[in-house]
């Protein structure tokens, strides 16, 4: 049998690859529990106060504790995880609607597609500033996530549509064709023939979009107040105290959190499937 | 009682170029077995899926067992449609595609496996039901998507060239199919195709279309026999034409004189012809070959430059100075390539038509020689 | 039967509705055009017009139009440096994420058959951005910093005396991280092109007498192309308009990221604005050459 040589040096660059990616999470987990506020090396010792200490045990720059009594942290957490559910369940629908109308010719259609796929390509300084500015002309002072939800859908939909429209049956409107002249109307076709078929990739922009907005920043942070987001919550302390393992904390549980949500839904998009996404 | 199907001058354009139909019209008999022939492009696709109301059109009316359906929607058309790809639902097994309309028309569930059971027998595939499309041959597919569209038996079965992309041994049994299914259930039945021997096999009627207007329609030994125009003659069956001069016309009988010689043919219409350009035309295997030297009526001198084993017959083609070449069908002969021979056939053989198309202002030696 | 009385009665049904209902699927489009003309068009439009006005208003201020700002902008100096390091920035990056993307997405989409294993491995690649963005970032200053893990590891095993302190706050930072951070959004793209070839037309071309290297380049290369423009697309997109990296983490001395300017300008709104046209005028002019090299449309419809 002849070695495919190929693969097992472009294997193990791979592995490389996602091992570099990797570093930086592992060595987050890792410096999650020093036992001093630093967060460079060497690590003297492991402790878990990060996580669950009480406040103002150990401590540097003043008041600290783990993120376990931070209430702030804790309503940043809630605030993103909120925005990236309303998001997600937000777009999907709204990609659904997008992709299937774009799959038939029309005047302007070349137009409209380029403009949802917009979102994605304005920079974030030109969206978040122009949202401000468009909030303050229309009377809206109070910023929440609600202010920031549409900015997040504005940009999380073209790469869900992407993903959708990129992996449409070609014969997609033929089956539709068929299921109406065997009399199902245009509600049942959509449920019985066209959803079905997406299926995988509706899960999938669901999971985008959330994963995108969880993660957004540059957007947000012009239209947010108060505690907001994680990443502006973050960056917000960052700017004003200097980095300690709390954060690294924040972010193993995070990640603990999402991975095991991640390998989750693979093994269900995957088990029996011919595609993944 | 009113025909299955009825179209009045339906016009559809896409775009504002393309005219798919031109102000089509004509009828279909019930339980007729109706086929539409004619080139890729001409039209029959557009006119089947106006027909089954998943195409809007621009103008005319179409009307399916007597009532208008202008503004019935494709679902409540009680027709069925099978397109050139099948379509079978991928993410269904076979029972649920063939129970799909069934369950459409809320069927109860032990009625709905009674039919389906029914509609596999019938077309050959029982014991099918939990495979999967893609686990399914060509045939198989063809079959399944049969099977979906007989079921719950409805008036009136549209398919679009449900043959053109068999092989030739199955495309044999699939047609004496569905000649059976179609007896058998007596329903109305239209399909296309632009493989001629199809459309002459399978017809009750028979309908040439080319690029968007009718040709001709009749019975199919009617237009092989009689075509009205050279499009019609070409489409239908093989045929040798040759572009000619009327000298003389007497009642059905006229003389034509072409390249070749002077030949007597038979002339249908209803046209002054004395001194116009006409085609004259004989169908391959209505002519004779014999020894130079032997006189018959409507005969030249070629020499045979090919032959082509065709199993049934043997195609031969014999060539005269100036590269005009004659098609003869017949059975395998002592003759050898090289040598000359007479080449005839019978004055009732011979097709004399002096229009070219349907379609007007084509110039009928384009038409002839394909131009 | 009751099919025909019901046919008279569809016959009667009100235009407006007989219009929604034929062209249902065309109006289907609305909801999603309707947000993004809302929150993307209109805000771009209310930068540009605040642009035209000059001193520290922060709504458009139709009395006091003027090109003063602009002519601020393409005036100065140091808007051309600012222009030539960030896109010199830029298309490195570009670069150097789409050699290191590019074997990632060809190893997992033509050489693992298995999809489950290939879900796997995109699913993996995909879980670190689950966690957020400045986290991640903080990251860095524990690798990459004096006492960070690189030189940490090197010290220890004797290979450099001193810390090394180019690492963090230069330019190399800027682009480590950049790549980093964009790596996925350009295997992704790349992936999915690679997928939609049909390996038939390798084995024909392999047939031909092309060599499996010649293969690559002249097929399956080309046909992937879409998706590298898109990915290149992406790393442009948020290279050319990124702020935050270069002042956290480059030292923000760098005159990188045309927009740190921007953000200079916090309280002069309208030559933020001014400097975000010229922004957005770079970004499409990129965009809009990147694209000549391949169809990316046909990625999703003909």
């Amino acid at each position: 049998m002849k070695r495919d040589w190929v693969k097992i040096v472009l294997g193990i660059y791979t592995v490389f690859i996602i091992f570099i990616f990797y570093l930086p999470l592992i060595l987050v987990a890792i410096l999650s529990f020093k036992s001093d506020a630093s967060i460079t090396f060497p690590i003297l010792g492991f402790s878990l106060y990060w996580y669950i200490g009480p406040p103002g045990l150990v401590g540097t720059s003043g008041f600290t504790s783990g993120i376990f009594y931070d209430p702030q942290i804790g309503q940043a957490i809630i605030n993103s995880i909120t925005l990236g559910v309303i998001n997600a369940s937000i777009v999907v629908p709204l990609v659904i609607c997008a992709a299937l109308t774009l799959r038939y010719a029309f005047k302007g259609r070349d137009l409209i597609f380029y403009l949802l796929l917009a979102g994605f390509v304005m920079p974030a300084i030109i969206i978040g500033l122009g949202a401000n500015i468009f909030y303050k002309t229309i009377g809206i002072t109070e910023y929440s996530i609600w202010t920031v939800l549409p900015l997040h859908i504005v940009y999380t939909m073209p790469f869900g549509l992407i993903l959708t429209m990129a992996r449409f049956d070609p014969l997609m409107v033929e089956y539709e064709n068929v299921a109406r002249v065997l009399g199902a109307s245009g509600w049942k076709v959509f449920r019985k023939i066209t959803f079905p078929l997406i299926r995988t990739q509706v899960i999938s922009t669901f999971f985008f979009a959330f994963t995108l907005s969880l993660s957004e920043f540059l957007r947000s942070s012009f239209v947010i107040a108060g505690v907001g987001t994680i990443p502006t919550y973050v960056y917000n302390q960052m700017s004003v105290t200097a980095p300690t393992p709390k954060w690294f904390a924040l972010g193993t549980l995070s990640m603990a959190i999402s991975l095991t949500l991640l390998f989750v839904i693979a093994y269900i998009l995957t088990r029996g499937q011919r595609r993944i996404i | 009682m009113p025909s299955a199907l009825s179209v009045k001058n339906l016009v559809k354009r896409y775009g504002r170029n393309v005219l798919a139909l031109n102000g089509v019209s004509f009828e279909v008999d019930k339980g007729d077995f109706f086929v539409i022939i004619g080139p890729s492009g001409c039209g029959k696709s557009t006119l089947l899926r106006c027909v089954a109301g998943i195409l809007d059109y621009d103008s005319g009316d179409i009307y399916i067992d007597g009532r208008n359906v202008k503004d019935v929607p494709a679902h409540k058309r009680n027709i069925s449609y099978m397109p050139e790809t099948y379509a079978l639902f991928p993410h269904m097994r076979v029972y649920d595609n063939v129970a799909f309309r069934l369950r459409m028309h809320n069927f109860d569930e032990s009625e709905i496996k009674k039919e389906v059971k029914r509609a596999l027998e019938l077309v050959g595939l029982a014991g099918f039901e939990e495979r999967w499309p893609s686990e399914l041959s060509g045939g198989q597919r063809q079959r399944v998507a049969l099977a979906r569209a007989v079921v719950a038996n409805p008036s009136l079965l549209l398919l679009d060239e449900p043959l053109s992309h068999v092989d030739y041994r199955l495309q044999r049994k699939l047609m004496e199919d569905f000649k059976n299914i179609h007896k058998n259930l007596g329903n109305t039945w239209i399909l296309t195709t632009h493989i001629q021997e199809q459309g002459l096999s399978l017809a009750d009627t028979l309908m040439v279309m080319n690029v968007g207007v009718i040709e001709q329609k009749g019975k199919p030994h009617e237009i092989y026999e009689s075509p009205r125009t050279v499009f019609a003659a070409r489409f239908v069956g093989d045929i040798n034409l040759y572009s000619g001069q009327v000298v003389e016309q007497k009642g059905e009988l006229c003389v034509v004189k072409t390249n070749l010689g002077e030949f007597k043919g038979i002339y249908k219409g209803t046209g002054e012809l004395v001194g116009r350009t006409v085609a004259y035309g004989v169908r391959p295997n209505h002519i004779l070959i014999s020894p130079v030297g032997e006189h018959r009526e409507n005969s030249f001198k070629a020499r045979l430059v090919s032959a082509y084993y065709f199993g049934e017959f043997i195609e031969y083609i014999f060539e005269v100075a100036g590269g005009v070449q004659v098609k003869v069908h017949a059975d395998p002969m002592p003759v050898k390539l090289g040598e000359e021979y007479a080449v005839s056939w019978d004055t009732v053989r011979g097709i004399i038509l002096d229009k070219p198309s349907v379609i007007e202002g084509l110039n009928i030696e384009d038409v002839i020689y394909g131009r | 039967m009751t099919e025909e009385r019901r046919s008279e009665a569809e016959i009667r049904e009100s235009p407006l509705i007989k219009f929604v209902r034929k062209n249902a699927r065309y109006l289907l489009i609305l909801p999603p055009l309707i947000v993004v003309i809302l929150f993307l068009v209109v805000p771009s439009l209310m930068i540009l017009l605040l642009s035209f006005n000059k001193g520290s208003v922060t709504r458009f201020d139709p009395t006091n139009i003027s090109l003063d700002n602009f002519i601020a902008v393409f005036s100065r100096p140091s808007t051309y440096i600012i222009l030539r390091d960030t896109l010199g920035m830029s298309v490195l990056a570009a670069l150097i994420t789409l050699l290191v993307a590019y074997p990632v997405a060809y190893f997992i989409s033509f050489k693992i058959q298995n999809f489950q294993l290939q879900g796997i491995i995109t699913f993996m690649l995909v879980a670190p951005y689950w966690v957020d963005w400045s986290i991640r970032s903080i990251s860095w200053l524990s690798i990459l910093g004096e006492k960070g893990l690189v030189n940490y590891t090197l010290m220890s095993l004797g290979l450099i005396k001193q810390p090394l302190s180019e690492l963090l706050f230069t330019r190399w930072t800027l682009l480590i991280i950049w790549v980093q951070t964009n790596l996925l959004f350009m295997i992704f793209p790349i992936y999915l092109s690679l997928t939609l070839i049909d390996p038939d037309l390798i084995n024909v071309a392999r047939t031909l007498g092309a060599s499996p290297f010649k293969a690559f380049t002249k097929i399956t290369f080309r046909l992937s192309l879409p998706g590298v423009v898109i990915g290149i697309i992406f790393v442009f997109i948020s290279t050319l308009g990124d702020y935050v990296t270069p002042a956290l983490w480059a030292g923000g001395l760098q005159m990188l990221g045309l927009t740190v300017q921007n953000y200079a300008w916090h309280f002069n709104w309208p030559m933020a604005a001014a400097y975000s046209v010229l922004l957005l005028a770079v970004t499409l002019g990129v965009i809009w050459i990147v694209l000549r090299f391949a169809n990316i449309k046909q990625v999703f419809y003909k």
